[in-house]
């Protein structure tokens, strides 16, 4: 497949970065408090008590989609999540839709920020920045042929400033997966798509591995293991922190290796109060934030600065682990059983028949 | 011309299950692992090349239906119907090259099958066949299955008749009963099919049921040969098609002489291919077009197969006589 060469803006963008200064440097303390900024369906969605208040407007609907929904500007993401009035913060593959929308918590109104998709096939394309009720939405056409495709399609916003001495760069990442059946299934090999992917526009960012089979359906469940990779300028980066937010508010801080890789391992969350009330498609959301500092010099649009602070955020979703509601061993055991027992009632029913056969016997030798 | 009859006529006196062991292996190949070299067939194969399957080379169209059967009415009757129907001429456009012959040369749920049986004549052990009226009451099982699949996605989208939904544990629901799902990927490792869901009551009876049947069908294919077919739903929506198909096998009926080797010949243990002589097309919902009644058949140009009204295979008195001196390797 062709690849679009990235579009001025783009360039302007990482000349931007790299005019700004932000050669490789070495890890610095860890960085002060910076205000992560997050991508979520609906404005306020995500984890925590804090951001949990999602708009009566926003919350999932039980059953399919009403045409109604559409009508009444409903986003259609907020509809995947089945179950009725749980807060919609996860979106469907399966469902083609004209235009993918997103909204930024906090919102940065004002502030200089960039927004693009980076596509399965890696070329990339601009996102829009709108506001909506005081919110900041970030959106793209997503129709068929126009926008996202077949695969894993990352959006990221990136938003840099200076303060005092200090370069600030944070960015966002949302990873939205697009596939229908009735499209095929030819991209189940294709390891450019199937792989977790970068984009050397984004000054620094996480790559989580494995998070999605050859189907492009979500498959972290409780209990695996979270691949992580953090990269500043597109390089590892060695020391940076990770930390980890479950669905129930476990949290996990890890360092980065000098491969700037870590790994962390999905805790068990959830714990229903009665088995009724499992639900094995019931997905929690995981928060994977990650903090980095240099010290290193240049200027910003003409101000410079000494240090840089980064922090990029990337959420996902995990199911329960099939071990929780899966069993091999029953399964081998209904089997073994089934198969011994009606091949010994079988047996016993041809020794002990009287009755002479009428069907004529072939003989498969002769 | 000349050399087409030589051709013809050494086809003839040859024998098709030599051929057709070797395409069973090679489709099993290529169905089951064909994945793994980035080979695909697509998704609407009238056959069972399993989805749960990581490494399939193609994937079976009862998953892709059941999915577009659980569309609401609204939408299966707009636009995205043309999808379902795109699907569905695919799949028919897959079976009307070869017909039944899926059944007898590709699928390899079937091949399994085979396999099971020449376990069964190493070991020695007798098979079993149907009665005349047992045989046709099981036979309609098939499409008692095929009607479930289509009506239970079905409710799970609409509500019918006024009931609620049924939840969303339905869906697939006969991939969920269907043997192919926790023995194919078997032959890959995964064993992770071969298990009982408990995540729901409805999850648990489909699963159950699904080792259930794994069962009966280990132990059916050990005693009777090709023992799941007659009750396979796949064999009954070929069956819609199959008057259709370019690939026949066609009966001269004046020629019979009702000797009941091709009965005894088939897997499936249809008698209409002895008993009737009125009819000119073989090819019975349960026939698997395996090509053996031919084989088996010592009348000259008492079966044939055809293809695009050519004939491929015809039975011959010399085919068959020679085929009996042959060691048997099936």
């Amino acid at each position: 497949m062709l690849k679009k060469k990235p579009s001025r803006r783009w360039k302007r963008l990482g000349l931007l970065l790299v005019a700004g200064g932000m050669l490789s440097g070495n890890a610095g303390p860890a960085a002060a408090a910076l205000q992560p900024l997050w991508l979520g369906l609906a404005p306020g969605s995500g984890l925590g008590p804090e951001c949990c208040e999602v708009p009566e407007e926003f919350r999932a609907t039980a059953g399919p989609p009403q045409d109604g929904d559409k009508a009444a500007g409903r986003p259609d993401a907020a509809r995947a999540n089945r179950g009725g009035g749980k807060p919609a913060r996860f979106e469907s593959e399966h469902r083609p839709l004209p235009v993918r929308a997103y909204f930024l918590q906090p919102s940065q109104l004002g502030a200089d920020l960039t927004a693009f998709l980076q596509k399965a096939d890696s070329t990339t394309m601009p996102a829009e920045i709108t506001v909506e009720g005081g919110n900041q939405k970030i959106s793209f056409r997503a129709a068929m042929g126009e926008g996202p495709m077949h695969g894993p399609n990352n959006l990221y916003v990136v938003a840099s400033h200076v303060e005092g001495d200090t370069l600030v760069v944070r960015t966002a990442k949302w990873c939205t997966l697009h596939h229908n059946c009735g499209w095929g299934h030819d991209h189940k090999f294709d390891e450019g798509r199937l792989t977790a992917r970068s984009c050397n526009l984004v000054p620094f960012e996480i790559v989580a591995h494995d998070l999605w089979d050859q189907n492009f359906h979500s498959r972290l469940m409780s209990g695996d293991e979270l691949r992580l990779d953090v990269l500043f300028r597109n390089r590892p980066a060695a020391g940076a922190t990770l930390r980890v937010v479950s669905e129930k508010g476990w949290v996990r801080e890890v360092k980065t290796n000098a491969d700037g890789r870590a790994t962390v391992q999905m805790i068990r969350d959830s714990y229903p109060a009665a088995w009724s009330l499992f639900d094995r498609n019931e997905q929690g959301e995981v928060r994977i934030e990650a903090r980095h500092a240099v010290e290193e010099a240049g200027t910003h649009k003409g101000r410079p600065y000494r240090r840089i602070e980064m922090v990029t955020t990337f959420p996902w979703r995990y199911y329960p682990a099939r071990r929780d509601y899966m069993s091999l061993s029953h399964g081998l055991l209904v089997v073994t059983v089934t198969a011994a027992a009606s091949g010994l009632a079988l047996f016993l029913h041809r020794r002990h028949r009287s009755r002479p056969r009428r069907e004529i016997v072939f003989d498969e030798r002769s | 011309m000349k050399g087409l009859e030589k051709i013809r006529h050494r086809l003839d006196q040859g024998s098709v299950s030599w051929l057709r062991q070797w395409l069973q292996v090679a489709f099993f190949l290529l169905l089951v692992y064909g994945g793994a070299l980035a080979l695909n067939l697509g998704d609407r194969l009238p056959t069972f090349a399993c989805v749960f399957n990581d490494a399939r080379g193609g994937s079976c169209y009862l998953m892709g239906f059941q999915h577009q059967m659980a569309m609401p009415f609204a939408q299966l009757f707009s636009g995205r119907g043309i999808g379902v129907l795109i699907g569905l001429a695919t799949f028919a456009g897959f079976f009307l090259l070869f017909n039944k012959a899926w059944c007898g040369f590709a699928c390899p749920l079937g091949t399994l099958q085979d396999w099971i049986t020449l376990v069964r004549r190493k070991l020695k052990i007798r098979y079993s066949s149907y009665g005349k009226n047992n045989f046709a009451r099981l036979s309609k099982i098939k499409y008692v299955l095929l009607a479930l699949l289509i009506l239970l996605p079905m409710a799970m989208g609409n509500s019918i008749a006024g009931l609620p939904k049924l939840s969303h544990d339905f869906e697939v629901p006969f991939c969920m009963i269907c043997p192919g799902r926790p023995l194919l990927p078997l032959f890959t490792g995964d064993l992770s099919q071969l298990a009982i869901d408990f995540s729901s009551k409805t999850k648990l009876v489909f699963t159950g049921l699904g080792m259930l049947v794994t069962g009966l069908f280990l132990t059916g294919s050990l005693v009777k040969r090709r023992f799941f077919c007659l009750f396979c739903p796949m064999s009954a929506f070929h069956y819609l098609f199959s008057k259709f198909a370019l690939l026949r096998l066609v009966k001269d009926g004046a020629r019979c002489t009702r000797c009941g080797n091709c009965y005894r010949a088939c897997d499936v243990g249809i008698h209409a291919i002895a008993d009737d002589i009125a009819s000119r097309n073989m090819v019975k919902d349960d026939c698997m077009m395996c090509l053996k009644c031919i084989e088996a058949c010592p009348e000259d140009g008492c079966l044939q197969a055809r293809f695009l009204g050519l004939p491929v295979y015809t039975s011959t008195a010399a085919g068959f006589f020679r085929r009996a001196e042959m060691p048997d390797e099936r």
